[in-house]
């Protein structure tokens, strides 16, 4: 499976930019994680890509062909999780993984135990829908999107509201599924990202500020990390990103990310979330 | 395969929804409301109390339900973001027909269930009347399609305009114009509300059955062809209505599925074959002299009746000595389809024109030579109401329980032609069915060897009113006449439980004997025929007299205020025969200063109880006659509002068109027959009120009944002023 995104844009009826021009491929195996602040454009990408919507300009093509034309072939390879979702509360888990597993054509209710088993939801496949917790119901909703072992695993923050040692166990899991599909997920928390994509897209403005390697964006990012000790932290040097503050015996350790960084602060080694503040801010036209 | 495997889980989505459930529970208590107040069929037949009315009522109620459940099925999946899941696995178009097909497939569940759960009830109250074809085809004619165009019309709405509380909105809308002035004037777009004016028990239903199963198939292919369409307005790609419109109707079947099912919708609604397509108003007949020229020795009409179609197929066969040439015209119900007209054995072309009179369309056709010997006209259909009194039918039916036909149904009118003075009818029909023609029977037949009859008879009146159904025949000696008691074999049951034969004989005799001789009895016989509720009412000639059959119901022969028992309101109902000329009912109260007409209710129950005493003795009938009027009366002047009337203005519509209904009961069924009673005292007893009654019988008669018989008739008969017969 191999998909296009060739010079597209999306503009929203209210005037909203929401994608500028952006280009990308991704083939199997991948696992892309797409990281950016809120508004970047990341959830519009991955709704062109189930073609949820149609790009106002610009070209996605599966295999070569052109996205809506293959909607049928596309639909039929996909899983995917969206951002917010809603369920049929009256139906349980297993009732309501059973639904989905139809639609998608699956007859074996041995896939259905195993989604669940994977998801950690087999002991409450009999529980009502709304009777779930916030997680509960993420991780039903993930339990959908593995279910027909698809090609193509489209994740719209798939580990919020889970718990660590949750998104520990899924961050494996999909580490695991992209081993032969393309797995792409959007997320705020760059330590998942980190943790288990092989390729990381950093949009910003409905631009793509970064398409490459993690360790590539934090190798760009070398020299441009800082820390010092302030005594109350409210010595920021300007036109810093302040990273973390952390209270210490001899003061409040700051970590910043510039593209100059004052001569009285210590260079540290980045990580991917330096380099994504670093690669923000920088797009966003800082110095 | 696909869809299938969906349709399936959505199915069992859909049951397990509390929603459907609730839907379900109500729609079966729907035809409950049938029984009493929801009342849209002649309920005085038991198949309409208890077949069409409830199903009527259930099928109205249900509609609702379930386009209600639809709306919130629709709407449920947008506002809980359940389809941002299912949108990406599957089409919001198939998955639209999926749920589509579930909640049809649900909603038949749920009639099915209406089926049986009132099926028990039905039987026990029907009892011999029960027919169970009749009631499953009332439920699957009537509720099932009908919530099906609901469920369709809601879906539909609700895929247009996308937002629920508009679709509901226009879906009541949708209900209004279905109960409108303008549904009611052509009740073809009753969609939701399809029209019963009555079953029959005896006889059969299927006249308006046939109507209502035309009018369910027109209203599926338009809401089919609606919803469809809207299949093509679904959002997608978060696009707007237009945007979405013109995407999906790149999948070319979908529009041309909305059109083909539009267009058979229109076509069927414009080309329906029930009631005819010619002008609002009544158009009398003026038609005369259409062949006035030609010498016509022998008319022949030979009538095929098909049950199985409804239809008739016949032949007019005209010989003439002299035929005349020039362009003709033929007047015959629209309903018929003019098959050929041949002259002398050659084709002759005909043209159907758009002129109308009575019931009759004219047709003309060109005699090009003089002197022809043999016309006949081919023609079959079934015929069409007149449009400015449908959805009544005018005594036309053909069933395969009843054959009803008048003269100008059934037979081309060639009027003004130089008639022989007789013709010769050849009826075909089944086997089992004993026609009468002009109320009286046809005696010979030869068998056919597919089992049909076909009955022979001269004919000296043109004038034909010919029934056929499976009749029982009684015939007996009574008051001097030889009397044929003819009705349906549905009613035999009752006819031998009560001794009816027995009853009927006793009121000819004792009516005979102080009334004086019934006035339309012809000659030493009388022929009464039992109709259909299909053309109910009353009806009187020379020599027969025609009841409808609500006569029979067990409802009306339980009525304790015509009579103590079954036998005894059926001597009620035979005693009409005597008074049923003399005036219309009156109203509520009436009124003397205004002279309105009084009833005949009054003095058939009187007679009625006058037998009765004279069978049973004075005791027997105080106290199932005198005594049941007296209680009725005290009751109804204990009425708040009988005693203070100026009330009755503040009371709603409703509670006031009941009260004048009780009112009305009791003036008919007990006030008059008191009144009577205390004018029998006053003018010195049962003979002189016999003889007085007489004189009344003898003067309506004579007059041929050309004006209603009044209070003040009555008063004047008896020498008495209004004062007198004010009760105590």
């Amino acid at each position: 499976m191999k998909i296009e995104v060739n010079e597209v844009s999306m503009v929203y009826p209210s005037g909203k930019h929401a994608l500028q021009s952006i280009s990308l491929q991704m083939e199997c195996p991948n696992l892309i994680g797409i990281l950016g602040p809120n508004g970047a454009g990341k959830t519009t990408l991955m709704k062109l890509l189930i073609a949820g919507l149609i790009p106002t300009s610009g070209k996605i093509l599966l295999d070569g062909k052109a996205l809506l034309s293959q909607e049928k072939r596309l639909k039929s390879q996909l899983g995917y999780l969206p951002q917010s979702f809603g369920l049929y509360d009256e139906l349980t888990v297993w009732q309501f993984i059973d639904y989905m597993a139809a639609l998608k054509g699956i007859q074996e209710k041995a896939a259905i135990d195993n989604v669940l088993e994977r998801v950690s939801m087999a002991d409450q496949r009999k529980v009502r829908l709304r009777s779930l917790s916030g997680g509960q119901r993420q991780r039903v909703g993930i339990a959908q999107a593995l279910l027909g072992n698809p090609r193509l695993l489209i994740l719209d923050e798939p580990t919020v509201g889970l718990d660590p040692e949750e998104r520990v166990k899924f961050r494996n899991i999909f580490s695991e599924m992209a081993q032969d599909k393309i797995v792409l997920l959007s997320t705020h928390i760059v330590e998942d990202v980190q943790s288990i994509c092989n390729r990381v897209l950093v949009l910003h403005h409905g631009r793509i500020l970064f398409d490459g390697i993690p360790a590539d964006l934090i190798s760009r990012t070398n020299g441009h990390v800082g820390i010092f000790l302030s005594d109350n932290g409210d010595n920021v040097p300007k036109n810093c990103q302040v990273v973390s503050k952390v209270n210490t015996a001899r003061g409040i350790q700051c970590r910043i990310v510039a593209e100059e960084l004052p001569d009285y602060v210590d260079k540290a080694e980045p990580t991917l979330e330096d380099a994504y503040l670093f690669h923000i801010r920088k797009g966003d036209g800082a110095s | 395969m696909k869809t299938f495997f969906l349709y399936r889980v959505e199915l069992r989505r859909l049951a397990l929804s509390k929603f459907t459930w609730i839907v379900t529970v109500l729609s079966l208590c729907g035809p409950l409301t049938g029984y009493s107040f929801l009342q849209q069929s002649n309920a005085s037949v038991m198949s309409g109390q208890y077949i069409a009315n409830p199903v009527l009522a259930g099928t109205v109620i249900g509609a609702i339900l379930w386009a209600v459940l639809t709306l919130i099925e629709s709407n449920r999946v947008y506002r809980n973001k359940t389809d941002i899941l299912t949108d990406a696995i599957v089409s919001p178009i198939r998955m639209a027909f999926v749920r589509m097909t579930a909640l049809a497939s649900l909603s038949a569940a749920a009639c099915f269930l209406c089926v049986l759960a009132y099926l028990p009830y039905t039987i026990v109250k029907m009892d011999y009347i029960f027919n169970p074809a009749l009631y499953m085809m009332s439920f699957l004619i009537l509720m099932l399609p009908t919530w099906w165009i609901s469920i369709l019309l809601a879906a539909a709405i609700y895929q247009i305009v996308q937002r629920v509380e508009l679709a509901g909105l226009l879906y009541v809308v949708c209900v209004y114009f279905s109960f409108s002035r303008f549904a009611n004037s052509d009740f073809f777009s009753r969609w939701i509300n399809p029209i019963i004016i009555t079953y029959s028990d005896g006889f059969s239903s299927l006249y308006y059955l046939r109507i209502a199963l035309y009018t369910r198939v027109l209203w599926l292919a338009l809401a089919g062809g609606i919803w469809t369409l809207s299949l093509i307005c679904i959002r997608r790609y978060q696009k707007n209505l237009l945007v979405s419109f013109w995407r999906s109707l790149r999948k070319v079947y979908l529009p041309v599925t909305a059109a083909a099912l539009m267009v058979t919708g229109i076509m069927m609604w414009r080309g329906q074959p029930f009631v005819d397509h010619g002008p609002a108003e009544f158009q009398y007949w003026d038609y005369y002299n259409t062949i006035n020229d030609s010498k016509i020795s022998a008319v022949t009409y030979r009538l095929t009746a098909k049950p199985e179609s409804g239809q008739l197929h016949s032949i007019a066969e005209y010989t003439s000595t002299s035929g005349g040439s020039g362009i003709k015209s033929i007047w015959l119900n629209p309903g018929y389809k003019i098959l050929r007209i041949m002259c002398d054995n050659q084709p002759v072309s005909f043209t159907a024109t758009s002129e109308f009179q009575g019931d009759s369309q004219r047709t003309d056709f060109n005699l090009t030579q003089s002197g022809w010997k043999t016309l006949t006209i081919e023609y079959e259909g079934y015929p069409t109401m007149l449009r400015c009194f449908a959805p009544y039918t005018w005594g036309n039916e053909v069933t395969s329980d009843y054959v009803s036909l008048n003269n100008f149904s059934s037979m081309p009118s060639l009027t003004g032609l130089n008639f022989p003075g007789t013709f010769t009818l050849e009826l075909t029909l089944p086997g089992y069915m004993t026609p009468l023609l002009n109320h009286q029977f046809i005696e010979d037949y030869t068998l056919n060897t597919d089992g049909t009859k076909t009955w022979t008879k001269k004919e000296s009146s043109y004038i034909i009113w010919l029934t056929a159904c499976d009749y029982n025949v009684e015939s007996f000696n009574a008051a001097g006449m030889n009397v044929n008691f003819v009705y349906s074999k549905k009613y035999e049951t009752i006819m031998t439980e009560y001794n009816m034969q027995e009853a009927l004989a006793e009121v000819l005799s004792y009516c005979t004997e102080h009334l004086g001789r019934l006035s339309w009895a012809g000659g030493s016989s009388l022929m009464m025929v039992q109709r259909s509720a299909i053309s109910d009412g009353g009806n009187a000639g020379e020599g027969w007299v025609e009841w409808g059959e609500s006569t029979f119901t067990a409802g009306n022969l339980s009525d304790p205020l015509k009579g103590a028992n079954a036998a005894e309101v059926f001597v009620h109902e035979m005693v009409h025969i005597w008074w049923g000329g003399l005036g219309v009912n009156c109203g509520s109260e009436w009124d003397v200063s205004n002279n309105d007409p009084w009833s005949d209710e009054g003095l058939t129950v009187y007679t009625t109880y006058r037998l009765m005493k004279d069978k049973y003795g004075e005791e027997y009938a105080k106290q199932y006659y005198i005594d049941v009027w007296q209680a009725a009366v005290d009751i109804q002047e204990r009425g708040f509002y009988y005693r203070n009337p100026e009330y009755l203005d503040r009371l709603p519509e409703q509670y006031r068109a009941d009260l004048s209904t009780m009112n009305r009961g009791t003036n008919l069924y007990s006030r008059m027959p008191l009144m009577i009673l205390k004018a029998e005292q006053l003018v010195g007893g049962e003979e002189k009120m016999d003889e007085i009654l007489r004189s009344v019988q003898s003067r309506f008669a004579n007059n041929g009944f050309d004006k209603p018989f009044t209070y003040q008739d009555f008063l004047d008969a008896c020498g008495l002023q209004e004062e007198d017969l004010i009760l105590d």
